[in-house]
């Protein structure tokens, strides 16, 4: 699957080399305080979303103008300090040193000041100008905080700007100083952390041994210190970058000093608190504040989940209530019409070209147009949900369940995105820190029920369960789940054996949300499923076509049932003859894709026909075995497409196909067994 | 539900010394709901020692356990944040009881 097309990267690159010469502004600041609010409430819709190079973490640049000037804009990665601990932090601050932009903006959150000064602590110790934007200054006051922002100003030595990102307010403020500094207006003069006084000799000496070794850009000061912090990448750099003997000295004063990593974070924290007890003062005692009081009720271990639970069902709720009548109606009016007006159009032409674009094109077209309005609510709640600060409760009082998996409460969040669609799930495991974690959540996440295939299990439960079809829907989904959990388990026995990762996850402060980061959120999430989905869904739709065309032009001698009448012995285990085969492969293009074929083999278009027809030739016993085959197969086309993309190789997704397959065809064997024996 | 007691989150004076309990350091995993701690180190865990750093787990630090049922993961709050652990995690942080 190619990311570019050829055009589309010749714009793009233009762009690039036009804003060359633009000012270049890096936001950096640590998760939770704000950051990405203030990007989009700078750049708005003027942004890029890509990827940085090699690595799948999200990259986001943008341009805005101030007083008649554009300016770039580079969103780095949310860090909690610059030490190569993750890809992220590796990320931002080779970023600073290697790009050097002309100004650094620090997101720091007013109300949790403490911690979030730890990355200015790092980033005012590089070379490039930096600016505090001091965010959250409404949630600060709630909690009681108090902040004297000229003596913070005044003790750190460089511009700080209080800011409330969520209403727009002091942006304006922030984009004078932006100004001031940029043309050198204003001067910077930053007092710099210093470790702890007991390790300042160990300092030196390192700092005497690497001189004159240290490869450009890094700066002396900063390697000597990232060496002593134990800084993987650095240790790696410098052990080849010297001479072995001088290698060897610096080894040895590291050793002598194995808890350096403290010293110097004790350092700059001794450099916080000097700056909090001159602007600070703190919060009067005994105040209960709002995120103890609803964190009694969503982090109780039992309580939660049942929170949990509800929140989850109502986002459902909203989900197919809302979303379906937007569906159908979207169908009979949209697709619909374009494919009779297509019809009409295309008359005169032959039947072949006309049939290609009916039916292939606007038929899988059709198939994504439809699908968005129950997706684009399920990511609006999922996004609310994130934005007050929600998540990160769901996460921790899932932790439990998720560690028989090997995982941690992490991996739920990309999971919970995955009952809308498995294709945002996929790429949302980028919220998990480590990469077998990971790559596990990236091979389970498509069991969880998505949106489309309950489509399908809602329309043919209904026809052959009538009043048990509800909890038919249920006990499938359940299925899908256990059949996750088992594979969980399994991978994580198999792959890693049974190693697990750390959980250690900030509790972000309830606030209240931010809708315009929310419909962003909504609007890019969307327009990725699109771009991924629709051109993945639109290039197998037209393969299908061709398959379900050629030779004759029927259906009946075409490829599709000649390769459906060879696995038809396969089929024939769960019951099903060569038509139900070839409607579960055609699922591959799109799970509600099931029921279109059906459609077509059937000869009949509208579907209360269809449900007629199905449930004269089949027994519920094959239905039973069909639904289960259709929850559990293999992923969709557009879902395979992003597991190759996030975990970097197709051995990943041919080791999912081989799993889902074997599981989808074991399962529906015996569900069709037993439900024969039943009587069914 | 396990009482609150208010702690302070940060203190207006200078860095006073560290409460002495003559207490054997324990893990943090052992703190029960609502009581106060100083992190004193960790032990093993050398993967997870820069995230911990850098999230405010420093010798010296008070430590506030705000949840903690014996079982599954527990949450801590360290420099007026709040921070969820794994209970494996919360295994190899030794801190020293101190009062609140």
């Amino acid at each position: 699957m190619s990311e570019c097309h050829p055009a589309g990267e010749a714009t793009h690159k233009n762009e690039l080399k036009l804003q060359r010469d633009l000012p270049l502004i890096a936001l950096a600041g640590q998760p939770n305080t704000g950051k990405s609010t203030l990007f989009n409430l700078l750049t708005g819709l003027n942004q890029h979303v890509g990827n940085w190079p090699g690595k799948t973490i999200e990259r986001r640049e943008g341009v805005f103008h101030d007083n008649g000037r554009s300016l770039r804009l580079i969103d780095l990665p949310g860090t909690y300090s610059l030490t190569a601990n993750s890809p992220e932090e590796l990320i931002a601050r080779e970023f600073i040193l290697r790009e050097q932009p002309d100004l650094v903006i620090a997101v720091v959150s007013a109300a949790n000041l403490e911690r979030s000064l730890y990355l200015v602590a790092e980033l005012i110790s590089l070379p490039t100008p930096l600016v505090v934007a001091l965010n959250m200054m409404d949630v600060a006051e709630l909690e009681g905080y108090r902040i004297d922002v000229e003596v913070l100003q005044a003790a750190l030595g460089i511009p700080v700007v209080p800011l409330v990102a969520t209403r727009a307010q002091g942006v304006r403020e922030l984009l004078r100083v932006v100004d001031q500094v940029i043309k050198g207006e204003r001067v910077l003069m930053p007092r710099l952390p210093d470790i702890r006084a007991d390790h300042q000799q160990a300092l030196k000496a390192i700092q005497s041994l690497i001189h004159g070794f240290v490869p450009q850009p890094y700066p002396l000061e900063w390697t000597a210190m990232k060496l002593l912090e134990g800084d993987a990448e650095l240790t790696r750099l410098m052990h080849k970058t010297l001479p072995p003997e001088r290698w060897e000295a610096v080894h040895e004063v590291l050793r002598s000093h194995d808890d350096a990593l403290m010293a110097v974070a004790s350092g700059r924290y001794e450099w916080i608190n000097r700056l909090m007890r001159a602007a600070v003062a703190r919060p009067p005692v005994g105040q209960i504040s709002l995120t103890e009081r609803l964190d009694r009720w969503a982090t109780h271990p039992v309580l939660g989940l049942g929170i949990l639970a509800l929140i989850l069902g109502a986002v459902f709720w909203v989900t197919f209530t809302l979303g379906s009548p937007l569906q159908a109606w979207l169908e009979s009016e949209v697709v619909e019409r374009l494919a009779s007006f297509a019809a009409a159009t295309l008359a005169p032409a032959p039947a072949w070209l006309q049939s290609l674009v009916v039916d292939g094109v606007i038929g899988g077209v059709g198939a994504v147009i439809t699908f968005i309005p129950i997706l684009a609510i399920f990511f609006a709640a999922f996004g609310l949900l994130e934005d007050v600060g929600y998540m990160a409760r769901a996460a921790y009082v899932m932790d439990n369940f998720m560690h028989l998996m090997g995982l941690h409460g992490k991996s739920f969040l990309p999971l919970f995105l995955g009952f809308g669609c498995n294709v945002p799930a996929v790429m949302g495991t980028r919220v998990i820190d480590s990469w077998s974690a990971r790559l596990v959540t990236i091979l389970i996440a498509p069991f969880i029920p998505c949106t489309a295939r309950m489509v399908v299990v809602a329309f043919l439960a209904g026809a052959f369960f009538g009043q048990y079809a509800t909890l038919v829907s249920w006990g499938l989904a359940l299925l899908a789940l256990i059949m996750l959990v088992i594979s969980g388990v399994l991978l994580n026995a198999l792959l890693f054996k049974g190693k697990r990762s750390a959980f250690i996850m900030e509790m972000p402060l309830y606030h209240l949300p931010n809708w315009r980061t929310i419909a962003l959120l909504v609007w890019q999430r969307t327009l990725a499923f699109l771009k991924k989905a629709g051109t993945v869904i639109l290039a197998f739709s037209v393969l299908i076509w061709l398959l379900s065309t050629l030779p004759g032009g029927d259906l009946e001698s075409s490829f599709l049932a000649m390769f459906g009448r060879l696995v038809e012995p396969g089929g024939r285990w769960m019951g099903f003859d060569w038509r139900l085969t070839v409607a579960l492969l055609a699922s591959f293009l799109a799970k509600e894709n099931a029921i279109a074929t059906l459609g077509v083999v059937f000869g009949s278009g509208e579907e209360g026909g269809l449900s007629q027809i199905l449930v004269a030739t089949y027994s519920p016993a094959v239905a039973l075995a069909f639904l289960t085959a259709t929850m559990l197969f293999i992923p969709c086309a557009a879902t395979l497409a992003v597991i190759k993309q996030e975990a970097a190789s197709w051995r990943w997704a041919l080791v999912n196909i081989a799993l889902m397959l074997a599981i989808s065809i074991g399962v529906s064997t015996l569900v069709y067994w037993l439900a024969k024996g039943l009587g069914g | 539900m396990p009482p609150h007691p208010r702690r302070r989150w940060f203190s207006n004076e200078p860095d006073a010394p560290a409460p002495v309990s003559t207490d054997l350091p324990l893990p943090l995993s052992e703190l029960a709901s609502g009581e106060q701690a100083i992190f004193v180190e960790l032990r093993g865990g050398r993967g997870v020692r820069g995230r911990l750093t850098s999230l405010g787990f420093t010798p010296g630090v008070p430590i506030f356990m705000v949840q903690n049922y014996g079982w599954g993961p527990l949450i801590v709050e360290v420099r007026g944040t709040r921070v969820a652990l794994g209970r494996h995690e919360a295994k190899y942080i030794f801190v020293q009881r101190s009062q609140p």
